[in-house]
């Protein structure tokens, strides 16, 4: 089911326009009681998306971890997933875009939007919680994807975002195994 | 009359109902309003809200499909059912839609005249007002911190950061950073303890700083999240420094607050503005899809609700129309649940009451019903088991009904003429139309009764009947018709007229036959004592005159005996005979040389019949000597012997057919009466004998006088079951 969607998702994207998400490297290092994530991803807006920001509308990329353990004739089990929004919003009298980790609450201000995608794409060693002594199992993979958030657009919107190939833009699952 | 158990109250059902759909709709008609806190959960509530449409949608659906077969099939109720839904959602629908359609149209205008050319205009100018200020205080901030870092740029490494802090205090800068060219630290001065790293500037701004230097707004006063402090603005500056090697010198300077609150009110309004601009469209989908969505849902909300309450209006009417259906079949033990204190349930309480009585007066109808047909079969079977025949006329003098001895008597098939007039019955058997005359005659006379012996001719010959009437009168005294009792007192007239005979012959016998004997004697001595004294001539004169007078003695002597034999048949000795083996005896005795030729066809199936051979001999041979007498030889006779079922008994029936002269209209029917003959000798006692010993036997016999080749006489007798010498069948 989810591959199917992802699979319409990705069809959708790819009849609609060269934009869309993807996740080019990923990576997983344990670092103490915290797993430690850095991966690149390329981020190309639409033109909706890029008229929607410039007209002020703040967006929220939404990056998914998750530690998935495969199961024969039924779907992965899910182990361990971790959620990274990044707002991005621009200031019109600033002429900047701000780009908020809310997981961090950290931010940082750019003069020009590929500045700010540029940086939104490179994830460096972003801590993530796991529980205290818990190691992924044999066989298990990590699977990272990252999408616009269309439920932290403004409410009028979410009708038509759900249904329009230029707001509903997911990146495909980029899966690795977990060794060591 | 016991009330069934009551239902869910519907106006409680109803508002259940409503409220379970309105409190999702009322959630996210507040969802859409910016500063809800339901805004987050705006597409949970539209997804509710569809689902329970189309939840709403399904069940409407299914009342529909219910509505329709149940009309196709032509229940009861259905009807009704179907004009109460049409009905109700012309009247739901029609101010819904157009409510809706002004709303659609109010709501659209509204968000239009959010925006103006004018509005755009000002928000610009207000916004480049604001920039304009800004710029005029930044490019002063730039040509400041030219100034620090030429200042900078004469200050020994050892001393840098003391100069830094310096310049820092002195500028009214919040933050002064020397930097490399890649960006990395090389010393920083900042006004707040809190801060520990400094507010870097991405690659992009060093980028552009590298030549001329950088000036820019800044949203972010340092690179973490206050989500409690107002931030404000910055400026952020950036200026190339040599130092030991090329370098930037970044100061991050506060804007007054006045500037700094007024720059962000613009900035914010402005954001705000044209967030509302992009959204104009989505707003106007987002809010017409809202009302839609709660115009659908109530709607069909209240056309589930209705279908709820049609299906309890038209419940008791559907079960009433079904009683009605069966009350019209006939089951008046209907009995219909009282659902509802309301008028329909009054109304079915009454039905009940209503069958309930329809049911006792059947009841009643049905005892007198039973009573009546009681009666009637009672009368039936008297009058099925009369000897007279009943026949009942209506008003019109049609005929109405008729008993089984009528149509015997009457010789017609009640069946054929039943409610024709009467006439119909000289129609069918033309011989009764002296007795229709009659009848008529009377019933024109008289409203009474009244009495007449008529005769009519049958197939068995004339039959007298006693014929009586009487007017059938109504409570009220009005004439209902005329009621006929007929009586064949043939059987009775004959048997008077026998006793007439056999007392005349016993007489005669008598009376005639006491003198003959001395008149006999005394012409014997006559002619004794005179027959010596006379001449020649005398002699033979007396001779034949006492021999005539012998003679014609003898002959009333054997006159006085067949008489005194018809007055005193001796009494019947009935036994088992067999009719084929005696009547080839008897025929036995006649053979062709006495002129007679017989043709027999006795069934051979015929079984035995009870009755006494000595008279049945006599019967043959009388019938056979009458045959002979009247006929010149050679005579033909035809005897057939067969068994037939009349009135549902077993007969014996005998026809005997000669091919004499037959026997003259007139005469028919006076043949068997008593020295009735029309031959030149005989008694004419023969068939008298043969009448009275056929009669005694149980039997008839009357002439064919439809046979034209001669006569046919033919004889029925009763088959009575043979009787042992026990006494049983």
């Amino acid at each position: 089911m989810r591959l199917l969607l992802i699979l319409l998702g990705w069809t959708l994207t790819a009849l609609a326009g060269d934009y869309g998400f993807r996740v080019e490297r990923a990576d997983l290092v344990r670092r103490g009681d915290v797993l430690a994530l850095s991966a690149a991803i390329h981020y190309r807006f639409s033109p909706t998306l890029v008229r929607a920001l410039r007209h002020g509308v703040p967006l929220t990329l939404t990056v998914e971890v998750r530690i998935l353990r495969p199961r024969r004739g039924l779907w992965d089990e899910r182990l361990w997933q971790r959620r990274l929004n990044f707002r991005i919003q621009y200031y019109p009298l600033a002429r900047v875009y701000r780009v908020i980790d809310e997981t961090n609450h950290s931010q940082r201000s750019f003069p020009r939007l590929d500045a700010a995608l540029a940086a939104l794409g490179q994830l460096q060693e972003i801590a993530l919680p796991v529980p205290e002594g818990w190691r992924p199992p044999a066989r298990a993979y990590a699977e990272v994807s990252v999408g616009l958030n269309i439920e932290r657009l403004p409410w009028a919107l979410r009708p038509l975002a759900y249904f329009s190939p230029a707001w509903r833009l997911i990146s495909e699952s980029y899966r690795w195994p977990l060794t060591g | 009359m016991a009330a069934h158990r009551m239902r869910f109250p519907l106006t409680v059902l109803v508002s259940i109902l409503f409220g379970i759909v309105l409190i999702p709709l009322h959630l996210m008609s507040s969802a859409t309003q910016a500063a809800s806190e339901l805004n987050r959960w705006y597409t949970w509530l539209l997804l509710i809200n569809v689902l329970g449409g189309l939840l709403l949608l399904g069940l409407v659906g299914a009342n529909i499909w219910w509505l329709v077969r149940q009309f196709r099939k032509r229940a009861a109720g259905s009807r009704l059912a179907l004009k109460m839904v049409l009905l109700f959602v012309f009247l739901a629908l029609t101010p819904a839609a157009i409510v809706f359609y002004y709303s659609f149209q109010f709501l659209h205008r509204s968000i239009d005249s959010w925006f103006d050319v004018e509005i755009d205009r000002a928000m610009e100018s207000s916004l480049e007002l604001s920039k304009a200020a800004l710029d005029q205080r930044m490019q002063a901030l730039l040509r400041q911190t030219r100034r620090l870092a030429e200042t900078l740029d004469k200050v020994p490494e050892e001393v840098r950061i003391i100069e830094l802090d310096r310049l820092r205090e002195r500028s009214g800068a919040a933050e002064l950073t020397l930097l490399t060219q890649q960006g990395r630290i090389i010393a920083t001065s900042s006004a707040g303890s809190e801060l520990i790293l400094p507010n870097l500037p991405d690659v992009s701004i060093l980028t552009l700083a590298r030549r001329y230097g950088y000036v820019g707004l800044d949203p972010t006063p340092g690179p973490m999240v206050e989500d409690s402090a107002d931030p404000g603005l910055r400026v952020r500056v950036l200026i190339p420094v040599k130092l030991e090697r090329p370098a930037f010198l970044q100061a991050l300077y506060p804007l007054p607050r006045r500037l700094d609150r007024l720059s962000r009110t613009v900035e914010q309004a402005y954001a705000h503005y044209q967030q509302m601009v992009y959204l104009r469209r989505s707003l106007k989908f987002s809010f017409s899809l809202t009302l839609a969505l709660i115009l659908l849902v109530s709607m069909l909300a209240a056309i589930w609700a209705a279908f709820i309450s049609i299906r309890r209006i038209v419940a008791p009417v559907k079960m009433l129309v079904q009683g009605t259906q069966a009350v019209a079949q006939g089951n008046l033990d209907k009995r219909l649940p009282v659902l509802q204190k309301d008028d329909m349930g009054f109304l079915v309480s009454s039905f009940n009451t209503m069958t309930a009585r329809l049911a006792q007066a059947r009841d009643e109808a049905e005892r007198s019903r039973r009573e009546v047909e009681d009666q009637r079969a009672y009368l039936e079977t008297v009058l099925g088991h009369l000897s007279s025949g009943v026949l009942t006329l209506n008003q019109q003098t049609r005929l109405k009904t008729a008993n089984q001895a009528a149509e015997y008597i009457l010789e017609v098939d009640f069946q054929k003429i039943q409610g024709r007039p009467l006439r119909a019955l000289a129609e069918q058997n033309p011989e009764l139309d002296r007795l229709v005359r009659s009848i008529r005659a009377h019933l024109l006379e008289s409203d009474g009764t009244w009495q007449e012996e008529i005769t009519v001719n049958g197939r068995q010959g004339q039959k007298v009947l006693l014929c009586r009437g009487s007017s059938l009168l109504g409570a009220d005294g009005r004439r209902l018709g005329a009621v006929l009792v007929f009586d064949d007192i043939t059987a009775l007239v004959q048997a008077q007229k026998h006793a007439a005979w056999s007392e005349m012959a016993r007489r005669l016998a008598h009376e005639i036959k006491n003198p003959l004997t001395p008149i006999q004697l005394a012409a014997e001595r006559l002619e004794h004592k005179l027959k010596p004294r006379v001449d020649e001539g005398g002699a033979v004169v007396l001779e034949r005159s006492t021999r005539t007078i012998v003679q014609q003695v003898e002959a009333l002597k054997a006159m006085v005996n067949a008489f005194s034999e018809y007055a005193r048949l001796p009494k019947l000795k009935p036994q088992p005979v067999d009719l084929g083996i005696l009547i080839d005896e008897v025929l036995a005795l006649y053979p062709p040389t006495m002129g007679v030729e017989f043709v027999l066809d006795v069934d051979p199936d015929l079984p035995r019949a009870m009755a006494d051979p000595l008279r049945l001999r006599q019967v043959l041979h009388n019938l056979i000597k009458n045959a002979l007498e009247a006929g010149a030889p050679p005579v033909r006779i035809r005897i057939a012997v067969r068994c037939i079922q009349t009135r549902g008994h077993p007969w014996v029936e005998l026809v005997m057919e000669d091919n004499g002269p037959g026997v003259a209209p007139e005469r028919a029917e006076q043949i068997f009466d008593p020295y009735v003959t029309s031959k030149s000798k005989g008694t004419g006692l023969g068939l008298a004998i043969v009448r009275k010993i056929i009669e005694e036997h149980g039997g008839s016999i009357h002439l064919d006088r439809s046979y034209r080749n001669g006569a046919r006489f033919v004889i029925q007798v009763p088959l009575k079951p043979e009787i042992d010498e026990q006494g049983h069948e």
